[in-house]
């Protein structure tokens, strides 16, 4: 089998027993790999049905179709399990190294069932895959833990290893996988089905290689991509300080404007993604004060402690994940840490803005406890604003808090509160799973609640930008920011290549956007189809927003596998792999429509200030629009006739 | 007259290009000339944030048939 290695492993941690299954050439014509691997197995072993809290539950850890083909920005891997936290399908999507690492030791995706009696590892080397003892390496965090383990299990090659730390351990609900020290695959609650397997890590070193179909092709249209992306710079005339024009154009343009997407490669290859928390806060992008405020209560300190040059000055390295040529990454080196990831731009904003912290360099800090303790950013800073939110509300009596004042911007209740939330004590019982368990614990709470289907959304403002908005709440791993807006169909230019995706044209009002159209829905639906393309090919959503028409993902699928295929037809493999998501969740028990974000995000009521004053929309409306384009009920429940023609 | 095409954001004579985002203009203009006629926000156009052909070019390129100006935009998102 070109691009795939054709083979998947199964590990049974209640028996031990390790077993393989082949997969036919077929089966990837219909799902590729990666996320469509993931839920194809999913749905086969009937784990919608399953408590995603029991032993019965599954996790899987997938590479890309793509990945080690010899194209680029095609190196992600995914976890797929039952999410704890909505009860549906559960992915989280990761860059650094797993991916290839995979596919190294000859499989596609390894699936874990059951529970260990005792922590264990997962090793799979030239001898083959087995299970070993985790005693020496429970209880440490997961930077410790994956250091340790590579020089365990590291010869003249390297291994590479995905672990979890004390979140996982503890058994919170936001808790990741780490790999790379640090990349993490942080949605869904993955890191807590890990723990619950008391499954420590997982460590591979292999040596098989990928066969492609068209390796000269492959490398013509790799060697074209990289030239490109490799030209692009930003003039040196150009500094972090001058960013926030950006958000000013934006939030005053009334009007499409026409985008070559590769032209964002010079910013995110000099500042990776935290150029935006300067440069878009004038825009509406970046949530504030747990979305209640606005860009009007940043200060000019935060601005200055947030230029992007200011973070740049502690860069030691930049970073790049596998077979990437942009390089958003960057290790960084501070008076407290060593060696530490670069916060992104979703930590920033996450335990900055919208927490009115300005103290940008304790999410230095904050950042790199999270990712020791293996914990999710986006759903801890955004636990904290709600915490925050109670407070000032008063929701609770004076000692439900411990002593901590939890007030807006209090550096020291952030700090307090988030390491009570990793190890789980006191008060860190009710905020250490996240916002929608929280709001179990206090009353009154869940309009302070912003969640989508019980996950905190990832830090773009779906005011500025409503496809965000019907993607958070209608796709079936709600709040992700991932899968599509207008910006990103703006910038990647589907249309060139596939034939029924709506074209953006230069000039047409911005506030079309905001509108039930049958344009709209069309396309939500292409951007959820050419996600799961990109999700299925182990590819980079910075590589899609760049622009299909320079990253050449359906070429190098055609290249990689021998097959002729048209955009048309991935788009119809991404639609099959999009409502299988969609279907798991309806054999899960769920009603799609029960996501919908909490109503302040879409502007009710409407913001009185800020870049996105006035700004609001019919989300029903729209979330209903996108279902329907996708062949399901308004409801969200794939219609029989849709499951028939895709052979689901 | 020549055709070339205009792709990023912060143009405020958008009225000059059609819905592509072509426009034409006399042979002999720069790409200075062109981004001054178009209104592209000055800062763009001072810190020549732009390429043509995905190539850096000076302010005083002269613009050929088939040219792509693209202006350097910001991803919001990810």
């Amino acid at each position: 089998m070109n691009a795939a290695m054709g083979k998947i492993c199964f590990v049974n941690c209640s028996t031990h027993e390790i077993t393989e299954e082949i997969l036919e050439p077929s089966f990837y014509e219909s799902y590729l790999s990666g996320v469509g691997l993931g839920v194809a197995i999913l749905r086969r072993e009937k784990i919608a049905q399953v408590n995603p809290f029991s032993k019965d539950n599954m996790l899987g850890f997938v590479s890309g179709l793509l990945t080690g083909s010899g194209s680029v920005v095609t190196g992600r891997w995914m976890a797929v399990c039952k999410s704890p936290i909505t009860g549906g399908w559960g992915d989280a999507n990761c860059g650094g190294t797993l991916s290839l690492g995979i596919k190294q030791c000859g499989y596609d995706g390894i699936f874990f069932t059951g529970e260990f009696e005792k922590p264990s590892i997962f090793v799979c080397d030239e001898t083959g895959p087995r299970i070993e003892d985790a005693s020496l390496y429970w209880g440490l965090d997961a930077i410790e833990s994956e250091e340790k383990l590579i020089e365990a299990f590291s010869t003249k090659k390297r291994c590479v290893v995905a672990t979890i730390g004390q979140a996982g351990e503890n058994g919170s609900l936001i808790a990741t996988i780490s790999n790379d020290r640090g990349r993490m695959a942080a949605r869904s609650g993955v890191g807590f089905v890990m723990g619950q397997k008391k499954l420590k890590a997982v460590v591979l070193r292999g040596n098989e290689k990928v066969q492609v179909a068209d390796r000269k092709k492959m490398g013509e249209l790799s060697g074209e991509y990289s030239k490109k992306v490799r030209k692009l710079s930003l003039p040196h005339v150009v500094k972090g300080s001058m960013l926030p024009m950006f958000g000013k154009i934006m939030s005053k343009s009334k009007k499409a404007h026409m985008m070559d997407g590769i032209l964002s490669a010079p910013i995110m290859k000099k500042y990776g993604t935290n150029f935006a928390n300067t440069a878009l806060m004038f825009a509406g992008d970046n949530p504030v004060k747990n979305w209640g405020g606005s860009a009007r209560d940043i200060s000019k300190e935060y601005m200055k402690q947030a230029n992007p040059d200011r973070l740049l000055r502690k860069e030691v390295k930049k970073y790049h994940c596998s077979s990437c040529v942009i390089g958003c990454g960057a290790i960084i080196k501070t008076e407290r840490l060593q060696e530490s990831h670069k916060p992104e731009y979703e930590t920033i904003n996450s335990f900055g803005a919208l927490l009115l912290n300005h103290d940008i360099d304790l999410i230095d800090d904050l950042n790199d406890l999270c990712n020791r303790a293996g914990i999710d950013t986006i759903a801890a800073g955004s636990t904290i604003a709600f915490a925050m939110e109670c407070y000032q509300n008063q929701l609770m009596e004076e000692s439900f808090w411990e002593g901590i004042e939890c007030t807006w911007g209090n550096t020291e209740a952030i700090t307090v509160l988030l390491n009570k939330m990793i190890r789980k004590e006191g008060i860190g019982n009710i905020f250490g799973d996240g916002v929608g368990v929280a709001t179990r614990h206090i009353p009154n709470s869940q309009k302070f609640a912003m969640i989508a289907g019980n996950v905190e959304p990832g830090m773009h403002d779906p005011r500025f930008d409503p496809q965000l908005g019907v993607h958070f709440s209608a796709d079936p791993t709600p709040g992700r920011h991932t899968i599509g807006s207008s910006q990103y169909y703006n910038y990647m230019r589907l249309w060139e290549q596939v034939s029924w995706a709506p074209k953006v044209k230069s000039g047409t009002p911005l506030s079309n956007e905001y509108q039930v159209s049958e344009e709209n829905a069309l396309k939500s639906m292409a951007s959820t189809c050419i996600k799961s393309v990109v999700d299925g090919s182990g590819g980079c959503l910075f590589a899609m927003i760049m622009g299909l028409d320079h990253w050449p993902l359906f070429q190098w699928l055609n290249a990689a596998t021998g097959w002729e295929k048209t955009a048309d037809e991935y788009m119809i493999i991404g639609h099959r792999i999009a409502l299988a998501r969609q279907q798991f969740n309806v054999e899960a028990g769920i009603q799609p429509k029960s996501f919908l974000m909490n109503p302040r995000l879409y502007g009710v009521p409407a913001q009185s200030e800020g870049p996105n004053r006035g700004k609001s929309y019919d989300l029903n409306g729209m979330v209903e629009k996108h279902f329907e384009a996708l062949g399901c009920s308004i409801d969200g429940i794939p219609l029989e006739s849709t499951l028939n023609t895709l052979n689901l | 007259m020549i055709r070339v095409r205009v792709l990023g954001m912060g143009i405020k004579r958008l009225d000059a290009l059609d819905e592509d985002g072509y426009i034409e203009i006399n042979e002999g203009t720069t790409v200075k000339q062109l981004l001054t006629t178009l209104q592209v926000n000055a800062l763009v156009r001072w810190g020549r944030m732009y390429v043509v052909n995905y190539e850096k070019v000076d302010g005083q390129y002269k613009l050929k048939d088939h040219d792509v100006i693209s202006l350097i935009i910001p991803i919001a998102g990810g």
